[in-house]
């Protein structure tokens, strides 16, 4: 069991921090609300009315898509884009997606390779980029479920005022939409920005996100090793 | 080493459900109007 811990605490450590964030979240969300329903003569909403509402799901899920869209991004842009010295980047020269050889697929897979590495083709193509596949799997469901709860809310408070409610496609084209969307994702390019430029001249003892400390600033982390 | 990884696997799957769960939820949750 120690064992078991040991070897997935950082999965199950973000788990829990995850899991208590959310939590609060809905929380705080909830007595925001409460507070606001009281101020307009509006009875107070319960816990599980609150959580399944759209005014907590919008904005869940505005977050959720901007965190994936930026590991999405980083993953595909760290494919293509070089930053000299940083460890979240492969050396000058190292663009593109490698040969086969280095990718240890097909003919030059080895004996304890995941199966479909082994394969060709289309199962070959598809586990050659399923993790960049998943990621933006769940950007777009995530994103989409913004816009849908995000339509809700809106026409929630349309209502409240006489207006009449908007379509799907008037509410992704309406500032609220754009405002939560941006508003999430120019943080996550200027944190993902922050870190592949800070981490080349700056190091954290242990981190596998830091080059060895004493790695001189021009090696990526690959080189240094 | 394969011992090792079955609790490894079954992270894998946990965290893959909880986003999948999250995401339908969030998604049919506001499509019924909620």
């Amino acid at each position: 069991m120690r064992r078991v811990l040991r070897d997935n605490g950082l999965s199950l450590a973000f788990f829990l921090a995850f899991a208590a964030a959310l939590v609060g979240q809905s929380l705080a969300g909830l007595a925001a609300m409460n507070e606001e329903r009281l101020q307009h003569d509006q009875s107070p909403v319960g816990y599980l009315d609150f959580v399944t509402s759209s005014d907590f799901l919008v904005d869940v899920a505005e977050n959720w898509q901007s965190e994936f869209l930026q590991f999405t991004l980083f993953i595909l842009g760290t494919v293509w884009l070089i930053q000299r010295g940083s460890p979240e980047s492969k050396k000058p020269g190292n663009e593109g997606v490698g040969s086969d050889k280095e990718q240890l697929v097909g003919a030059h897979a080895r004996r304890d390779s995941p199966e479909w590495a082994r394969s060709r083709g289309v199962r070959l193509w598809l586990y050659s980029n399923s993790l960049l596949l998943l990621m933006t799997g769940i950007f777009f469901f995530s994103w989409f479920a913004q816009s849908v709860a995000g339509q809700v809310v809106a026409n929630e408070e349309n209502a409240q005022h006489g207006a009449s409610p908007v379509t799907w496609v008037e509410y992704v084209a309406s500032p609220d939409f754009w405002n939560r969307t941006l508003q999430n994702w120019q943080s996550e390019f200027l944190a993902v920005g922050a870190m592949v430029v800070f981490s080349i001249y700056l190091r954290q003892r242990g981190s596998s996100e830091s080059k060895p400390v004493g790695a001189p600033h021009h090696l990526s982390s690959i080189e240094a090793e | 080493m394969d011992a090792d990884l079955r609790p490894v696997r079954v992270v894998f799957w946990v965290w893959l459900t909880v986003i999948a769960a999250g995401l339908a939820a969030m998604i049919l949750l506001p499509l019924a109007g909620r």
